[in-house]
This record gives C-alpha cells, sequence and structure tokens, in this order.
C-alpha cells in the first residue's frame, strides 16, 4: 500500500483474540522513518500484544488485519523472519546469554568461523563487534562477559546485537523499568543518536515524563483500540492522562452502598526487601487499615510495588518483611500462605495460570484446593462434602463449564477467574485481596465479578484490590490507596479520588528526571 | 478446539487396553504354551515387583520428579535383610522391620536433598542410585550373604515365593495378594485422599499450589519416602525368595517401572497418573516378556522389541493430548 518512503511501519486493522478475550480490537498504528514513536496506555491496553503481532512473535495468521514493512506486506511466520525484515524487539526481560561475550552475544548463531572445522575467529568477532558499537557510540568492550555487565549496559548490547543484523525498527518494551538515571540518560543519548542514523523507534512506557523527553510523535491505545495519534507538541502530561484512561464509566460498575465496619487489616510500616538487589526495597514503611465490609483499592503502575505489598502479607513473597500486621485487632506473623489461611486472608493472584490454578486438574478439584482439609477426616476426602462445596460455588458464581470434571484449562479467562475466587470463597475469608481480578477478562463476566466482590462487601468481608485500572478502582473502591515506588504517596476516599489525582500520586516521583532529560 | 470422531476417541481413550489386547490375541496364536492357565497365571507373579516400586514411582512422576534409586534400593536393603539375620539371632520380624527403615531411610535423605537444596530429582536419585549400590556391595563384601537363621523358615509361607508359594491356601500367590493390596491401598490414596490431590496438585502447578495453603515440600519428600519403602519391601521378599542377599538385586529395575508408568499413561511433565493404569502398563510389559520367551526369542530381540512397545504405546499418549 502507501509506497511512501517515509512511513516505516504501518499496522492496519489489527485483530488479536485470545480465548475469552478480545485483546487487540481495531488498532491503527503507523510510525515515521527516523522518529521516535511513543506507544502508551493502562495494563492491558494491548501495547504488549501489538508488539508481539509485530515481531512474528504473534505470527501470521493468528491476527486479522495487515501490516507493511516500508510499504510491503509483511506477513510474518515467526520472531526470525520479523528480525530478517529489520524489526527487532528489545522486551523487558533481556535476552542474553549470560556467560558469553558482548560478542559472542552479537553474533550468536552467526560467527565467522576460522575454518571448516568451525573453530570461531574471536579476534574477528570482537573487531566486527567493535565496528558496530563505535558507529552508534555505544561504549563497551565486545570481549566483556555479559553477565559482568550492569542491566543498562546489557541493554545496550541488546540493541547493538539488533542494529547488527540490521534492523531498522527497533521497539523498546518499558527500557528504563530497571535503569538507573544515568544509565536512562545514556539510553536516551543512543536513542538520540539512532535516530540521526534513522532509525526507527516505537518507544513503549509508563513513564510519561520519558515520553515526553523522548518521543516525536504518541499513539495511545485503550481496550485494545487506537484513541489516536498525536504531535507530542499538540499534548500536556494531563491530556495525554485524559486519552489513557478516559472512558465512559456508566454502568460498567454496579451500584454498593458503602457501609464500613470494624478494622479488619491493620498494616504498621510493613518493608518488604527487594528480590535481587540488596538494600533496595519493593515496598517500604507501608502503614494502613482496611475495615470489614469495605473495598480498599490499591492503585500504582507496574513495579510500584502493589503486589508484592499484597504477596508480601499473604506470605508468599520470598523476602523478609519488617513491620506489624494485625487481624482483627490480633497481631499476626504471616510466614507463609497457610498461615495467611488460617487468619482468614485469601489472595486472588495477578497472574491466574502461573499462581491461581492447577490448569491440569479439574474446575472441581481447583475450587477444593485450599479447602481441602475441611473436607476431610483423616486425610480421606469426603467426596460428598466436596461435590455439595463444588456446587454451591459453581452455582454462586455462575461459572460456565460443561461439568465440573472439565479441566480448568478449557475455560474461558473470565470462568476461570472465577473458579479462583471460588477456590477462595469456599475458604470462607475475612480478607480478601485481589490482585488485578479483571486482567484478561471480558466485560460480561467482569461485571459478574464485581457483582461477586459488591455481594462479599456487603456481607462483611474486607475486600483489597490491587488494580492498574483507575476506573476499576474509582468504581468499585470505598477507599483507595497509591503505590509509586514501594511507598504510599496517596489515599483518597471514593468522594475525593480523580483519576488524574491518583495519576499524579502514580507518577508522582517522576517529574524530576523528566525535566533533566530534556535538557 | 478440534471434535475428533467418536472411534478415533475409543481408540485413543482405551489404547493400552487395544494394545495389551492384540498382544494377548498375537500370543495366544502364535506362541505355543502362551494359552495355558499356568502361564497367564504366571504373568502377574513375575511383574509383581516391578509393579510393586512402579506404584510409588506413579506418585513420584505424578508431582513431577522421578527416581533412579529404587533398584539400588531393592539390593541394599536385600542385603541389609540378610546381614541382620545371618550376624544377630533377632527374631525374623525383627529383621524386616531393621531393613524396612534402612530402605526408607535412603528416600527421606532424597526427599531432603530436592527439598531443602532443590537438587534437581533427576541428580538427587541418580546419586542415590549409585550409593545405595554401594553400599550394597561393600556390606556383602562383593559376593552374595547366605541366610542361614533357621528362623526365616518359620515365616517362609507368608514372605517366600519359592515355587511351593506358586498356589497358596487362597489359590493366589501371597506376592500377588500383597501386590495387589499395595496396588488398591495407593491408588486409592491418590484418588480418595486429602495427601493424593495435592501430590496431583504439586505436579500440575507447584506454585499455585503452594499458594493454595498445601506444604509441597512435605508432599514431595513423602512420595520418594513411599517409593523408597516399597522398594525395601521388595528387597525383603527378593532375599526371602531366593535366600540370600544380593548386592545385584534389582539392576535397572528402576528403568522397568518408569516404563511401566509411562505405558500406563502417567505424564512426565506431572500432574497426571493413575496407579491402576500402571498396573496394566506393568502387566502389558510382563505379557510380552513372557509371550516373547514363549515364541522362543532371544532376550536381545525382546529388549528391541519392548522398547519398541514402550515407544508406540508413548506416541498414542502424546496424540490423544493434542
Amino acid at each position: 500500500m502507501s509506497g511512501s518512503n517515509d512511513i516505516a511501519l504501518e499496522m492496519r486493522g489489527i485483530v488479536k483474540e485470545f480465548p475469552g478475550v478480545k485483546a487487540l480490537k481495531n488498532v491503527t498504528f503507523s510510525c515515521r522513518r527516523g522518529e521516535v514513536h511513543g506507544l502508551v496506555g493502562e495494563n492491558g491496553a494491548g501495547k504488549s500484544t501489538l508488539m508481539k503481532v509485530l515481531s512474528g512473535v504473534h505470527p501470521y495468521p493468528t491476527y486479522e488485519g495487515d501490516i507493511f514493512i516500508k510499504g510491503e506486506r509483511a506477513r510474518f511466520s515467526g520472531a526470525r523472519e520479523a528480525e530478517r525484515a529489520g524489526v527487532a524487539i528489545i522486551h523487558q526481560e533481556l535476552n542474553l546469554i549470560s556467560e558469553l561475550t558482548v560478542a559472542g552475544n552479537m553474533f550468536l548463531g552467526r560467527e565467522p568461523a576460522v575454518s571448516p572445522f568451525g573453530i570461531i575467529n574471536t579476534r574477528k568477532m570482537n573487531a566486527d563487534a567493535l565496528k558496530y558499537l563505535s558507529s552508534f557510540n555505544i561504549k563497551i568492550d565486545p570481549g566483556a562477559i555479559v553477565k559482568d555487565l550492569s542491566v543498562g549496559v546489557r541493554q545496550m548490547v541488546e540493541i547493538a546485537k539488533a542494529l547488527s543484523v540490521n534492523a531498522d525498527v527497533l521497539a523498546l518494551d518499558e527500557p528504563t523499568s530497571a535503569l538507573t538515571e544515568t544509565e536512562v540518560e545514556s539510553l536516551f543519548k543512543t536513542v538520540r543518536d539512532l535516530k540521526e542514523k534513522d532509525v526507527t523507534m516505537i518507544y513503549i512506557s509508563h513513564k510519561l515524563d520519558e515520553i515526553f523527553a523522548i518521543c516525536d510523535r504518541v499513539t495511545v491505545l485503550r481496550d485494545g483500540e487506537t484513541v489516536g495519534t498525536y504531535d507530542i507538541g499538540e499534548l500536556d502530561r494531563d491530556k495525554l492522562v485524559a486519552l489513557m484512561v478516559g472512558r465512559d464509566l456508566t454502568n460498567l460498575y454496579p451500584e454498593r452502598k458503602s457501609n464500613p465496619g470494624a478494622e479488619a487489616l491493620r498494616v504498621s510500616d510493613f518493608s518488604v526487601s527487594h528480590p535481587f538487589l540488596p538494600g533496595e526495597k519493593v515496598v517500604s514503611g507501608a502503614s494502613f487499615s482496611a475495615r470489614h465490609g469495605e473495598a480498599l483499592g490499591i492503585s500504582g503502575l507496574m513495579g510500584s510495588g502493589r503486589s508484592e505489598l499484597v504477596t508480601s502479607l499473604f506470605g508468599a513473597f520470598p523476602k523478609e518483611t519488617s513491620g506489624d500486621v494485625f487481624i482483627d485487632g490480633r497481631k499476626v506473623r504471616l510466614r507463609s500462605p497457610l498461615e495467611a489461611i488460617r487468619n482468614g486472608i485469601g489472595l486472588v493472584t495477578e497472574d491466574r495460570k502461573r499462581f491461581g490454578l492447577v490448569l491440569i486438574m479439574s474446575v472441581g478439584e481447583n475450587i477444593t484446593l485450599a479447602c481441602m482439609r475441611a473436607l476431610s477426616k483423616l486425610q480421606w476426602v469426603s467426596a460428598k462434602k466436596e461435590r455439595a462445596v463444588i456446587e454451591e460455588y459453581s452455582k454462586e458464581l455462575n461459572i460456565k463449564a460443561a461439568n465440573s470434571r472439565v479441566a480448568v484449562n478449557t475455560l474461558s479467562g473470565g470462568n476461570q477467574q472465577k473458579v479462583v475466587m471460588a477456590k477462595w470463597l469456599a475458604n470462607s475469608p475475612g480478607i480478601l485481596i485481589l490482585d488485578e481480578p479483571t486482567r484478561g477478562v471480558d466485560v460480561g463476566a467482569r461485571f459478574e465479578i464485581y457483582q461477586i466482590v459488591n455481594k462479599l462487601v456487603d456481607s462483611g468481608v474486607c475486600v483489597i484490590m490491587v488494580s492498574s485500572e483507575l476506573q476499576e478502582v474509582l468504581g468499585m473502591c470505598d477507599r483507595v490507596l497509591v503505590m509509586c515506588e514501594g511507598k504510599i504517596t496517596g489515599e483518597f476516599t471514593r468522594e475525593e479520588a480523580t483519576q488524574e489525582k491518583i495519576m499524579s500520586c502514580a507518577t508522582g516521583t517522576m517529574s524530576r528526571s523528566g525535566a533533566d532529560a530534556q535538557k | 478446539m478440534r471434535k475428533k470422531s467418536p472411534l478415533a476417541r475409543f481408540l485413543t481413550d482405551n489404547g493400552m487396553y487395544i494394545v495389551m489386547a492384540l498382544v494377548f490375541v498375537y500370543f495366544a496364536v502364535s506362541a505355543p504354551g502362551f494359552l495355558t492357565a499356568n502361564n497367564i497365571a504366571r504373568i502377574p507373579l513375575q511383574s509383581a515387583f516391578v509393579i510393586l516400586i512402579a506404584t510409588g514411582m506413579t506418585m513420584v512422576i505424578i508431582t513431577g520428579g522421578i527416581d533412579l534409586s529404587v533398584g539400588s534400593v531393592v539390593a541394599f536393603t536385600a542385603v541389609v535383610f540378610s546381614l541382620i539375620l545371618k550376624q544377630y539371632a533377632v527374631a525374623v520380624p525383627l529383621a524386616i522391620l531393621g531393613a524396612l527403615i534402612a530402605g526408607s531411610t535412603s528416600g527421606a535423605f532424597v526427599g531432603f536433598f530436592i527439598v531443602k537444596f532443590r537438587v534437581p530429582p533427576f541428580i538427587a536419585t541418580l546419586a542415590m542410585m549409585t550409593i545405595a549400590r554401594g553400599l550394597a556391595r561393600l556390606f556383602a563384601q562383593n559376593s552374595k550373604i547366605f541366610i542361614e537363621n533357621p528362623a526365616i523358615e518359620k515365616y517362609s509361607d507368608f514372605i517366600m515365593i519359592k515355587e511351593i508359594a506358586i498356589t497358596s491356601a487362597i489359590g493366589v500367590p501371597y506376592l500377588v495378594v500383597l501386590m495387589l493390596a499395595v496396588v488398591v491401598f495407593l491408588g486409592l490414596v491418590l484418588m480418595k485422599t486429602r495427601f493424593g490431590r495435592y501430590v496431583t496438585a504439586t505436579g500440575g502447578n507447584e506454585e499455585a499450589t503452594k499458594l493454595s495453603g498445601v506444604n509441597v515440600n512435605q508432599v514431595k519428600f513423602m512420595v520418594y519416602v513411599i517409593n523408597a519403602f516399597l522398594a525395601a519391601v521388595v528387597g525383603v521378599m527378593m532375599a526371602s525368595k531366593f535366600m540370600n542377599g544380593n548386592p545385584e538385586f534389582g539392576v535397572m529395575w528402576e528403568l522397568d517401572a518408569i516404563a511401566a508408568c509411562v505405558v500406563g499413561g502417567t505424564s512426565l511433565m506431572g500432574g497426571k497418573g493413575n496407579i491402576f493404569k500402571t498396573l496394566f502398563g506393568a502387566l502389558l510389559i510382563g505379557m510380552l516378556d513372557n509371550g516373547l520367551l514363549a515364541q522362543g526369542r532371544s532376550s536381545e530381540m525382546i529388549y528391541i522389541i519392548k522398547g519398541i512397545i514402550i515407544l508406540g504405546a508413548v506416541i498414542i499418549d502424546q496424540v490423544k493430548e493434542k
């Protein structure tokens, strides 16, 4: 189609469906040659899925729509083919082999050989690597072992690797999430150098200041649809946030009268160590309380520590914690999920496939997994009691399955999520923590989940709801806590809270580094 | 999802039994002496030892693990049992108890290393395989330890399964009775108890199971102890059968047991398996051994044909998964 030399990449009418969810509904996206194009949207808006379609991870024809690279129709059967067409994606989790050298990684699979026996010509490889590195002003020793390098430098290696296979469309997915400020600076410098060399870059980030600092244009995605593409000059921060979150609130969330009771949970000065950075904390000094019959929302961006906070409260985070936790006024120590369960806590985890369900077991077996003790006497499981529990909760949560004996992985995302919830409801928890309860769940099932949550709250359960979707938090919760970089940076009642207030608390500390970066 | 025709579904769902029936008919026609009551009755007897180990192995594999040590544990236990009887004039039940404890301890060690030090089950049990075999040879000074305690004669009817024991008071060899009892017991444990449910869940998704308040370490530890205990039982019975403790007992039996599990549809990825199907898997392999021998095939051929059948059974299972 549009054969214009200026368009490096065009995606039209992209639709991508997963079982039970439409992740991309109708996305149009195009980049000019040599621009830095920001791609923003809330979690679940479809950014990552779109990049996976672009880079061949979701190959043709598992999606609908057309992709044109430099005017030519592209139908990638895999990531290899996309790379050959010049499209490379730098993932959040880096894909380097840590025991190899920089040059070894760059030339992996196409090492220059010294003889027919396939001995690698290391000297030539290092020299070639150095040529690429220096042509893009990246100052790294090609002979260095990757595991000795910092995350920021590794990212540069990854970029250099992509460039060395002649990539001219680079997608950077949350590139700064693990970088220090100086590393961010040098990344930005590299990005600007590459721009000079006509490399087209797609820059995905939650940190809006970075978008303003580095991007020429921005495309906003929301709920799997393109909201629009804008020149950076016509936007300011508030406008961009409004574009990202703006959506009609009516009728998405069922009504509930707020009627909180006694305090169910109190957490004071709670901190959690970082899983691999010694001395760092993923949650620092969090203090809050939650009541029976109250829905407390915890909002924040990815990496703000909200999931770490709740998994630690459930005794499931592998790092030591400090601070006090009180349940119904009693001081408790929650060192394992079992202790948390015994204290009446339930946790619907963020990633239900990895942490919520045993996918190959049946719907019924998943529902009763956490309440086996109550259903068995001297190890023997009462089939009658088990059936009764399964029936009760399948009905109460309206789980749509052929029967309770089918494997849970045959259900849609929404019904799978209901199974996870049923598992915890079968334990009659006093405190139920929901971490991203509607991720990957379609609109109909969402509403049902919201109704279940409201019913629980009405019956006196203390519901803590972690969500990166602002509307969900605003529509469902009596009170909202906002986290940023491991700290609680804001607390709002339902009446006070607005999306803008929450967003600015969630991104609050970023304005400083953004301003520095601009010049 | 694609729909399968009812016939295709029937064939894949009952693949093992169909293969079993075909193999049976084939031998009945082609192997003289195969289709006699005596010979058919011999198949479960010949397979009993491997079946006993395979029941425990099924549980291990369902948790996502593997146990290579059980063959060596058979020999180790047999040697320890014989040694106790020979060296100390203790009552036979006491010697049995001592031997069973010694054998089970090897499983406790394996489980401990797997749970505490995150040693992969393959490695931990590989190490125990050589250690237990080494200890057996060391204790037996590289020969057999003959049981010379007359006390054992008193119990011979019960635990010995020499030729005379082939028809016992109830018409079925005691070894077969014991084997079936263990299969039924552990089969029910796996299907009907909390522990059994936890075994399956741990293999299906360890993280999710842990987050449901299950002590998965305990579950994993226990399956290795149970498996080693069963190997120890087999060791005692072997020593009783041959009236000696031979450090070369049970060589490669762990592989026979794993083959029985796999033919019975146990997934090496964990989370899926059934002890009753393992029983039939082992009987299928036993029938092959018996029938091929009755056909007058050489042992080399028997090995090759067995390997092909095992491969075939697993391929059927893979096709079914798709």
